[in-house]
């Protein structure tokens, strides 16, 4: 296994690309040339060897030419001579013939031609050693005649030539053998040396190629670790820098799972709600979320929510953001942390793995708010209850309670009456830019008819006309014309532009009130245009920039004193504007002007009506859950009730009606969401649900609950219905 | 049965005084300056109709309110609320509560006894 892993990592490491196939190709060519020299090296050493052969032949057969030759010199000694010493060195040379004609043959086993010329040669030797045995008997038995008398019969030298003759002829054959082997020699030789040339080259070439390829994947290599290197190195400047980030933020940080548990927290988070980031990690955060929070628009009512971590973990989802600033999340020991939190969607590759949630404690702004806010309702409560009385007494003195006045006094009275009108106007009017600068004006959105509305604005103002001799010149509104707004507010608005209109007429003038529906062609919304046309001045050029400003004040030509506060169109632009509508004015110097705001028509588009469709869809799916906890709320009240009759236990009384707070609560806006979403039986179950409750919060009394959870099962069987 | 004995609180000497002007030609006043004055005075002079005040320190204007009702004697008297929030939806929120009326403040002294007789005929249809 280990050598396999071996294998493998050398495998891996292996040159790649360019420098692989050089490689390749180099080894290859290597092992050609190889396999090529060694294949014609073979071929001249075997041309070579045949050519020694061939020598050793032809040396072979002229010493056998010399053999005969001496053979024949000591035969003819002996005969004349008639020594010994002849006679040896005839035998001598008799058996050096024999052994060179031996070895001759053995020599040229495998020529054809020389093979045929052996078998004649052998027998001419043989015939030509008996004859000179003979001769030499003679000599030796007969005498220096006899022998001599052979010898002249030429026989022995005949037979020499021809033996001559046959090894002659075999000379001439090995000597053409030799010159064909000679030619083969030098061809192969030849061959060699340019095959071994050419393959030198190429085998230089590629080892050049090879080198330079190489080189190429080393510096490759080289480069390419060199950027690992760096990009490791920035990696870790980068990983530091934000865990620097991370650990010095001042916001918290949880990131979650797609589950919802807490895979990641920063030292904020774990300073913010107290737990170390042992006891954090794992934990789902739907645990750490609270489900009570304070509600936006009452200072003092707790919402309860039973389900507070759903918008939270719809980014998963959904994807988006989500922003919540008036929610709790528990911190140690069930401290409650209020929070301004955000939460994103966590991708990777492409795929939600779960969000990032970023928060920050707003302990101290919230506290900041309440402060401020108390302030603001300490301020308008002492400055109306002296304002109450003065108003009242001056109301009381001019119509003649403290008795008759001089016609004076009556006067004098009467403007201090206006003024203080005028004073209360303006704190109301700063309280109003207060709520809308903070963002704390809410809107009680009804369907209201608009000419209702515009009748309702007119009662309240006629004295104040009447007072001023203006005229109204009401046009006729469509009855049908309807607007989603809050009526106080929209009356407001009317109420500032209608007095205006008065305050800038002359006596005898007539101010117009007009409303009616306009198309946007664009948008394909329509809207109630609602206008209020004065004959006064007009606006000058150079005021209308600044005409919705705060405390700005149209300089009128006769300088008469208007009463305002210098706040009432300014609240108007952000009353409609807070509506989604549009407010603005036409004017010509001399002419009068047309002041006007636009709302959009109540009406249940298309797209609406599935809107509102979806939404109470949503409602309804929710509902069950908030029974739920009414029951929950209920059931506890109960629990209480009798343990606090048993043991007269005024806390446990107390428990039981905060309790029941919070189950009124929960009705209470129920009740109002339902009639928002259009779902008349469950918001009319839900007020009976929440007066019965109001009436159980005076009676404390336990036999009033088993009715109540009858209506709420009356209730939760509205719902199966509806969602069937 | 006429409206003739009115029971009226509220904290401020002066607008109790003001009150108590524009009332006292048409009707008896009793006059009480806390949450628990009125329940007491209630309780000896029986108002035929209570004008309350919202904010009042200790017992305000809506735990009097509630008090009031849990006393079989008070619980069938109505009560008028006097408050400087008047926005529809918070008078909708005192109607809720069972309250007979509800009265802005400032009042106009001239036309607030008219106003409460008609809350009183209101109440009693």
């Amino acid at each position: 296994m280990g050598s396999f892993q071996g294998l493998k990592e050398f495998v891996r490491n292996l040159p790649k690309g360019k420098a692989l196939i050089t490689f390749i190709a180099t080894f290859i060519v290597v092992c050609t040339i190889s396999v090529l020299c060694y294949r014609l090296t073979l071929e001249v050493i075997d041309a070579g060897q045949w050519v020694g052969h061939t020598h050793r032949v032809l040396s072979e057969i002229h010493e056998s030419i010399s053999a005969v030759r001496e053979m024949e010199g000591a035969q003819r000694g002996y005969i004349i001579t008639g020594m010994d010493e002849f006679a040896h060195s005839y035998e001598l040379a008799k058996e050096k013939v024999r052994m060179h004609v031996r070895n001759l043959k053995n020599s040229v086993v495998d020529n054809t031609v020389k093979e045929h010329q052996l078998p004649e040669l052998e027998r001419l030797i043989e015939a030509r050693i008996l004859r000179a045995q003979e001769t030499l008997e003679s000599r030796k038995d007969i005498g220096f005649s006899a022998a001599e008398k052979q010898i002249a019969q030429n026989l022995g030298a005949h037979m020499t030539a021809e033996i001559k003759a046959v090894l002659d002829r075999m000379e001439d054959h090995e000597t053409e053998l030799l010159a064909a082997r000679y030619e083969t020699l030098t061809q192969s030789t030849e061959v060699t040396i340019s095959a071994l040339a050419i393959l030198g080259a190429l085998a230089t070439t590629l080892l050049c190629l090879s080198f330079y390829s190489t080189n190429l994947y080393i510096m490759e290599r080289r480069r390419s670790e060199e950027e690992t290197s760096r990009y490791a190195a920035e990696l870790a400047i980068s990983k530091a820098r934000l865990d620097a980030i991370l650990a010095s933020m001042g916001d918290g940080l949880y990131q979650i799972d797609i589950q919802g548990r807490i895979v990641f927290i920063n030292p904020a988070c774990e300073a913010i709600t107290g737990y170390s980031q042992s006891e954090l990690l794992g934990r789902n955060l739907r645990e750490l979320i609270a489900d009570r929070r304070q509600e936006e628009t009452g200072s003092h009512s707790v919402i309860i929510d039973p389900n507070p971590s759903r918008g939270l973990f719809s980014v998963i989802e959904n994807g988006g953001t989500f922003e919540s600033i008036d929610q709790n999340f528990i911190g140690k020991d069930g401290k409650l942390v209020p929070v301004h939190y955000v939460s994103s969607p966590l991708e990777k590759d492409g795929v939600v793995v779960g969000a990032v949630v970023t928060f920050r404690d707003v302990t101290m702004r919230k506290e900041a708010e309440k402060r401020v806010a108390e302030f603001y309702s300490t301020v308008s409560h002492e400055l109306r209850s002296p304002l109450t009385s003065i108003r009242g007494a001056l109301g009381l003195m001019e119509g003649g309670k403290a008795g008759e006045m001089p016609a004076r006094a009556t006067r004098l009275v009467g403007i201090a009456k206006e003024e203080c009108d005028r004073l209360i106007r303006l704190i109301n009017d700063i309280l109003d830019i207060r709520k809308i600068e903070v963002g704390k004006l809410s809107l009680f959105l009804k369907k209201e008819k608009i000419d209702e509305i515009i009748a309702a604005t007119v009662d309240g103002i006629k004295p104040m006309a009447a007072e001023a001799r203006v005229k109204f010149k009401l046009n006729q509104v469509d009855p049908n014309l309807s607007v989603f707004c809050d009526r106080d507010r929209i009356i407001q608005v009317l109420n500032n532009l209608i007095g205006n209109a008065v305050k800038f007429s002359s006596e005898d003038q007539i101010v117009t009130i007009s409303a009616t529906e306009v198309n946007d062609g664009a948008s394909e919304r329509s809207f109630v245009r609602v206008e209020v046309k004065d004959c006064g001045p007009g606006i000058a050029e150079a005021e209308r920039d600044k005409l919705f400003t705060l405390f700005q004040q149209v300089d009128s030509s006769d300088s008469r004193p208007k009463g305002g506060t210098g706040l009432g169109l300014a609240i108007s632009k952000a009353l409609v504007e807070q509506h989604n509508g549009t407010i603005g004015f036409d004017s010509n110097v001399g002419e009068g002007s047309t002041f006007w705001f636009e709302l959009e028509v109540y009406e249940l588009k298309k797209d609406l009506k599935e809107k509102v469709a979806k939404l109470a869809d949503r409602f309804t799916e929710e509902l069950p859950e908030r029974i739920d906890y009414l029951l929950a709320c209920l059931n506890s009240y109960e629990a209480s009730c009798v343990e606090a009759r048993d043991n007269n236990s005024e806390a446990v009384a107390e428990l039981a009606s905060s309790k029941l707070a919070e189950a009124r609560t929960i009705a209470h806006k129920l009740s109002g969401s339902a009639g928002s979403y259009g779902l008349a039986e469950i918001g009319n179950i839900m007020l009976s649900i929440e007066k019965k409750l109001e009436a159980l919060m005076e009676a404390f009394d336990p036999r009033v609950v088993s009715e109540l959870k009858r209506d709420l099962e009356h209730s939760f069987l509205s719902v199966e219905k509806r969602s069937k | 049965m006429a409206l003739s004995r009115i029971l009226l609180v509220d904290d401020d000497d002066n607008i109790r005084t003001i009150a108590e002007l524009s009332l006292e030609d048409d009707f008896q006043v009793d006059i009480a300056s806390s949450g628990q004055e009125a329940l007491d005075i209630a309780m000896l002079r029986a108002p035929d109709l209570i004008l309350l005040d919202v904010m009042m320190p200790g017992l305000d204007g809506k735990a009097t309110f509630n008090k009031f009702k849990e006393i079989p004697a008070l619980k069938g008297i109505p009560v008028v609320f006097m408050t400087a929030k008047v926005l529809t939806h918070e008078i909708d929120f005192y109607l809720e509560l069972g309250a007979a009326g509800v009265i802005s403040k400032p009042f106009d002294p001239m036309t607030l006894a008219e106003e409460v007789q008609t809350i009183w005929a209101h109440s009693r249809v």
